[in-house]
């Protein structure tokens, strides 16, 4: 019996084998949550049908496939599959799976198809999924392939496009996207849908994997703490932390944001952490963006903002951008204005978008996409390009070292005593708004501490353990 | 998309081909036999690179590098046999050139760089060496194969990348050599170790 099954009909809630109810591997009033939820396989199946079956997740960046007919072949959660431009330009996010028996009907990561036909027995389906025709139909079936036809196509996903990344749910029950968004919505539209075309991702994501749980990454995304230790070195190489001792150089003063529904986000407050090019706390919003361009901006872009946003969300990016943007499961948008990653002292933005797929309770593997603006002129264009890779992904001097404390704990919670240990999130600042600030959400202004993160934590608990 | 199938054996090359206006497509050049002195000098400085890398001499490794180096790892994508396209793609896992390498290489040897301290152990494998004339006479062209394991920590696991690499190596008059472009080009489309700290 698995543990989903054990909430039973008597509306218990789910409960571990050894007799734990799930809701008790998290104190609500401690702030802490026990480190065997990075473990357990019971946990693990958990989550594949209650998240990652229920959730909006991203699969692809609508720019990957330009063209009618174009699909990439992706994961969410477990499951595979397609996305595809239809011959009317909207994609589908379809089950990689024939409805005969089950067959992976596409096997190479990309490619272009007029319709999708099974290796095994030949069944073909539309590009929205709908089946189309059987070999021998006739022979094989007389007519009745024709009239279930309705009921053998692909199992598909509703979808929803934020900054041209394309999101699905396999859950049609689920909420809208634009519910889905809520709050954050207004955030990310400021910090990522600002310029007349938008963005565009430079290719396919880097893919790799890593030995550890897949929430390490995701709840790690509202953790501004780590940045002075497990990123010493970058304050070392003048990328972080110019004055070690003050935590607005390492990023840790700005404003949290935090939603019911798990999303988390961090702006900085530039007034304190960027006074250069001429700027101090007093310069006008104008004067800023104009001097320090958004990530992948540049000043040109930067008079087109007005078109696309609103006054209080441009004074968000001018004066406390968010730069790191978790939408709950699976979903990181991270960029940073001006960082280094050579010895010519050069500077540019770093701009990914990043999912994470479990494939076992201590692996998961990272997808990292690369996205510039498609207005870049080719300079910005190549600088994004590589200050990204060299500060990101997998070969990104930063991002290596956040694999050591991913990896680290997993090591810890294969022990049964190490797992018996809990995280902690004690460091609450509480509902701090400045006056000046117009975001919704939870705000918490001030020492970034653990509100968001827990908020993470909260709602993961409320998923797993209703 | 360049042709990296490489020119023949006996092939050799139109000179017009060789001006600078018009660079040979990598390989195109005569092949040089496995037993030229040229060859075997090529061989010897992949094999000390590997040798240097595997000792963790990251300076040592930087000194082997032309100061015009381009050193890239294209993300890479399974197609179908006769989609007409290519594995590589426009995404980079590495984009470098002698300055970028230079601060990874100042970040591993002198900040504490997590990433690497305590270093992960490699061992480079490098076979199937061929050498063409490059695009001009001081320069080579050099496919290699490359099997690198990498042990971390005390995990008996070891990760497994197997790459082709496209070299350009520059031979001074002295005889020294210095790797002025590669590009590796991984078998894995997802990359099976949990960070690229590691030069390939
Ligand atoms: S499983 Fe696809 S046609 Fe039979
Ligand atoms: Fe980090």
């Amino acid at each position: 019996m698995s543990a989903s099954d054990a909430a039973g009909d008597s509306g218990t809630m789910p409960r571990l084998k050894d007799g734990t109810l799930v809701r008790d591997l998290f104190d609500l009033g401690k702030r802490q949550v026990q480190l065997r939820v990075h473990h357990d396989a019971e946990i693990f199946d958990l989550e594949m049908e209650r998240i990652f079956a229920k959730s909006w997740l991203p699969v692809a960046h609508e720019s990957e496939i330009p063209n009618p007919g174009d699909f990439v072949r992706r994961y969410m959660g477990q499951d595979s599959c397609l996305v595809v431009r239809g011959d009317d330009g909207r994609i589908s996010v379809l089950l990689n799976a024939c409805s005969h028996r089950g067959m992976a009907l596409c096997r190479e990561e990309k490619g272009k198809a007029a319709n999708f036909k099974c290796p095994y027995h030949g069944w073909a389906f539309s590009k929205e999924g709908r089946f189309m025709a059987a070999p021998f139909e006739k022979q094989m079936y007389g007519d009745q392939l024709r009239r279930d036809a309705d009921d053998l196509g692909l199992v598909t996903a509703k979808t929803g496009i934020l900054a041209g990344m394309v999101f699905a749910n396999w859950d049609h029950e689920a909420e809208s996207f634009e519910d889905y968004l809520g709050d954050f919505k207004w955030y990310l539209q400021a910090a990522l849908e600002r310029t007349n075309r938008g963005l565009e991702a430079v290719g396919p994501p880097q893919r790799h994997i890593m030995r550890a749980n897949w929430k390490l990454l995701a709840e790690q995304l509202a953790d501004g703490y780590h940045a002075r230790a497990l990123h010493q070195s970058a304050g070392d190489m003048g990328t972080l932390g110019h004055n070690p001792n003050d935590p607005a150089s390492w990023g840790l003063i700005g404003i949290n944001v935090s939603t019911p529904g798990g999303h988390t986000l961090r702006c900085i407050d530039m007034r304190l952490a960027y006074n250069f090019e001429g700027l101090s706390a007093e310069s006008t919003a104008e004067e800023r963006l104009t001097a320090i361009p958004p990530p992948g901006a540049n000043p040109g872009m930067v008079k087109e903002f007005g078109q696309n946003l609103s006054d209080d969300q441009i004074a968000l990016i001018a004066d406390t951008p968010p730069l790191v943007m978790g939408l709950f499961p699976g979903t990181d948008f991270f960029t940073l204005m001006s960082v280094s990653g050579s010895e010519d002292g050069s500077h540019g933005p770093v701009m990914v978008a990043r999912t994470w797929i479990p494939r076992a309770p201590d692996l998961f593997e990272m997808l990292t996409w690369i996205l510039v603006e498609k207005d870049a002129p080719d300079e910005l264009r190549e600088r994004t390009k590589r200050t990204t890779v060299r500060n990101f992904g997998i070969s990104g001097y930063i991002e290596q070292d956040d694999a050591e404390a991913w990896q680290g704990i997993q090591k810890v919670v294969q022990g049964p005593i190490g797992r018996k240990l809990t995280g902690k999130y004690q460091a609450q600042l509480g509902i701090v708004k400045p006056d000046d600030f117009h975001g919704g959400g939870d705000v918490h202004a001030g020492f970034s501490r653990d509100d968001a993160q827990w908020a993470w934590w909260k709602r993961y608990a409320e998923v797993m353990s209703d | 998309m360049q042709d990296w199938s490489g020119g023949s054996v006996t092939e050799i090359l139109n000179p017009e081909q060789q001006s600078e206006a018009a660079l040979p497509v990598f390989g195109a050049g005569p092949r040089l036999r496995a037993t030229a002195p040229r060859y075997m000098e090529v061989l010897d400085f992949l094999w000390e690179e590997a040798a240097i890398l595997d000792r963790d001499d990251l300076v040592g490794w930087k000194a082997m590098l032309d100061e015009a180096i381009v050193y890239r790892m294209p993300v890479c994508v399974t197609r179908k046999r006769h989609s007409g396209e290519s594995y590589e793609t426009e995404t980079m896992h590495f984009d470098e050139d002698y300055l970028s390498i230079a601060f990874r290489i100042r970040r591993f040897v002198e900040t504490q760089a997590w990433a690497a301290d305590p270093p992960t152990r490699t061992r480079r494998f490098v076979t199937g060496v061929r050498v063409w004339q490059g695009a001009t006479p001081d320069v080579y062209d050099v496919t290699s194969s490359l099997l690198l394991v990498r042990s971390t920590d005390d995990d008996y696991r070891t990760d497994i990348l197997t790459a082709e690499r496209f070299d350009r190596i520059r031979f001074s008059p002295d005889g020294a050599a210095l790797l002025l472009d590669r590009k590796i080009i991984a078998d894995q489309s997802t990359i099976g170790t949990h960070n690229l700290a590691v030069f390939l």
